[in-house]
């Protein structure tokens, strides 16, 4: 591997100011003999083999011990305009996704492209202007805001980092931003413990939404909320989307949510992506054992209560103790002798869906 | 399946031939009414509430927050927090037995943690931290003069039972050494170790992931089925009362919408509120249906039914009387003005 420094260097060579990464080949190149390398598709996102482990240190002397393999080797692919819905139990990996893909957790091995740059191992004051396209909600919103500040400081204060405006220019957009997510404009002069729990969703969306990014990554955007509000809130950002023609990475582990939301959906497990394709598809026709048990898990009306032997006991193992082979094979209802020796890689089964098992 | 109303009231006890009293009902709430008292005002909490549980039933309790649920939950095993919260009316039998007019201490002996035990919502928040799982299952025998290994051989089976094997040292670990589903499991062995024959489950499952929840699920199925234990089951979310309760009421904002039995709710479907609620599920149609509007501020309930202002078929008369419970079934019970015009129609 190049070391992160060096590749930078590399690109920041390109002349034409979009940066290519010749050697990953990722995006498919058009030559036009004036402007020299232009990039087609618009792929917004692109992670490479990401992976991201946490070392585990114990005793006295804080001995390195193991590795938490959080993220194992993530290979992602996000278009302009797409909703991409993450899946997985806790433990999978989806947050440290998300925090990867922003730059929080400097990647242990692998790549992020956004918009055709190499976002991964950049430096801190480099990443800044990165981070104001990448937004990222956080799973709890209510926690996210200062509880001593008003509404009006703490969606006023990206801009004041990002960006030059005076005062009143500040309010002006802080007002308009309110207003889109549904929120009265005087409701800016209020404390965060003044709003109801679907409202602190709103006014992190706002936050949010004062920097006009390009792709925003929801954590959970709905969790501990009513399905009433729940509904509301899903909504709004199915219009938002619409209106301001963002990019969504949405985490959640309700999949009738992500369903509901999403075009692309990628079912994590363990830190690894084992199926990933179209929602329809995915949710018609599930491959992967483990995303069977997602779909046969979730709790439906229509569907009589479940019985002991569609359920896989267990749950998900130790990050630090991955099993070998692939790493579903413990609470794989038939696993294969191959599963517990060979780790299956991630292919395409049609053009809209690829899976990771040994039986395709 | 009888139900009890203000208009029909229903007495628990009866008398057999004999002249002794036996019971129909193991829980029956009536006209329950409670207020808390604030420096904003008075907040109408619950508004005569009705309600009957049988030996052996599921009854999901279904709203969203700030319809009560879990004062309602509270006040069964009278815990509503006083002076604050006032019981002003009602009341509620147990085995025949009115809770509310109980002594504390008989109270704290008899029901309590005896025979009506609870399952919180946030297992970590609930246990203590600085006990292992252990100390704090055998606290709850302590009373029962068992010996140290009986207490034992009783915590480790019933924990077999739950699928978690205890030789594995989990007795002698702490909560926040468990996941959330292992730690909402020890809660559930907690709350059946007493043998109850009520248990109010308070959103146990909000937590936890699906696959967790469904084994959960399944679990409180099997309890139900094998030590014919009853259970309150509070919760939001109407796919999950699906799938445990044989009987389902709809509260909002303090007074019961609806009451039916479970197969029954979902296909005749009367209340315009259990309606809105079905539609907000997310569906493979992918179209997103909401409710419109908020749950009022109970300080300033709504007058007349209490769901009119986000109802689109309310007229005149849902704004200003209350409408009256009435059965459209066996058992399937409404309270909607709409439904008691089209009920007098018919013959």
């Amino acid at each position: 591997m190049i070391k992160p420094e060096k590749r930078e260097e590399n690109l920041n060579l390109e002349p034409s100011g979009t940066t290519l990464c010749k050697a990953s080949g990722i995006f498919r190149v058009l030559r036009s003999h004036k402007k020299g390398i232009e990039i087609v598709e618009n792929v917004i996102l692109r992670t490479e083999n990401l992976k991201k482990y946490f070392p585990v240190k114990k005793t006295l002397l804080r001995r390195h011990v193991h590795w938490i393999k959080a993220l194992d080797g993530v290979d992602l692919e996000l278009r302009e305009g797409q909703i991409l819905g993450v899946v997985g139990e806790s433990g999978s990996g989806k947050t440290t996704l998300a925090k990867t893909i922003l730059g929080i957790y400097q990647p242990s091995e692998g790549t992020v492209f956004f918009k055709g740059d190499l976002i991964s191992h950049l430096s801190p004051k480099r990443m800044k202007s990165i981070r104001r396209e990448i937004q990222y909600v956080y799973q709890n919103p209510g926690a996210s805001f200062d509880p001593w500040w008003k509404v009006e400081r703490s969606l006023g204060e990206p801009l004041k980092i990002h960006e030059n405006l005076s005062n009143p220019e500040i309010e002006k957009r802080v007002k308009g931003v309110v207003k889109s997510v549904g929120l009265e404009q005087d409701h800016i002069f209020r404390y965060p413990h003044e709003f109801s729990g679907g409202q602190q969703r709103r006014l992190a969306l706002a936050r949010i939404l004062v920097l006009n990014p390009s792709l925003i990554i929801f954590d959970e955007p709905t969790s501990g909320l009513d399905v009433s509000i729940q509904a509301t809130i899903l909504k709004l950002l199915k219009k938002l989307r619409n209106d301001l023609g963002l990019t969504y990475i949405f985490i959640s582990h309700d999949l009738e949510v992500v369903r509901m939301m999403s075009n692309q959906i990628a079912v994590m497990y363990l830190g690894a992506v084992v199926e990933h394709g179209s929602t329809e598809k995915v949710f018609m026709d599930p491959k992967h054992p483990y995303t069977q048990l997602l779909l046969a898990a979730a709790p439906k009306i229509e569907r009589p209560p479940l019985e002991e032997d569609v359920l896989i006991q267990g749950t998900v193992p130790d990050p630090a103790h991955i099993p070998s082979g692939c790493r579903f094979w413990p609470r794989c209802p038939a696993p294969f002798e191959i599963c517990k020796t060979e780790i299956p890689l991630l292919k395409p089964i049609d053009n809209s869906q690829k899976v990771s098992c040994h039986k395709y | 399946m009888v139900f009890a109303t203000s208009s029909t009231r229903v007495f628990v006890c009866r008398e057999n031939r004999a002249g002794e009293q036996f019971l129909t009902k193991l829980l029956e709430v009536s006209d329950l009414t409670v207020n808390f008292n604030t420096e904003r005002g008075t907040i109408y909490a619950l508004d005569r509430i009705n309600l009957a549980l049988d030996t052996g039933e599921v009854l999901a309790l279904v709203g969203e927050s700030g319809s009560g649920k879990t004062t309602l939950g509270r006040a069964i095993l009278n815990i509503i927090p006083s002076p604050a919260g006032e019981i002003k009316e009602g009341r509620i039998l147990f085995q025949g037995k009115n809770i509310l007019e109980m002594e504390e201490s008989e109270c704290n002996l008899l029901v309590r943690g005896k025979t009506i035990t609870l399952i919180p919502q946030d297992p970590f928040g609930s246990a203590n931290p600085l006990f292992t799982i252990g100390t704090q299952l055998k606290d709850l025998l302590k009373a029962s003069g068992l010996h140290e290994k009986e207490m034992k051989e009783r915590i480790t089976t019933l924990l077999s039972q739950l699928q978690l094997p205890a030789d594995t040292g989990l007795l002698r670990k702490y909560p926040h050494e468990l996941s959330g589903g292992q730690l909402q499991r020890v809660m559930i062995a907690a709350s059946l170790l007493p043998n109850p024959s009520l248990i109010i489950a308070d959103e146990p499952t909000t937590s936890l992931d699906v696959t967790v929840e469904a084994q959960i699920l399944l679990l409180l199925r099997r309890l139900v089925k094998e030590r014919q234990v009853s259970v309150l089951y509070i919760t939001h979310n109407l796919a999950v009362a699906s799938q445990v309760s044989h009987r389902i009421t709809v509260l909002y904002a303090g007074q019961v919408m609806e009451s039916a039995p479970t197969n029954l709710f979902f296909k005749k479907t009367a209340h315009p509120y259990s309606k809105k609620l079905l539609q907000c599920l997310p569906n493979s149609k992918g179209e997103i249906r909401d409710i419109g509007g908020s749950v009022p501020s109970l300080i300033h309930p709504p007058e007349g039914c209490r769901f009119h202002p986000r109802c689109e078929e309310a007229h005149t008369r849902c704004r200003q009387e209350k409408p009256k419970m009435i059965e459209l079934e066996l058992g399937h019970w409404v309270s909607c003005h709409d439904q008691t015009r089209k009920k007098g129609r018919e013959p």
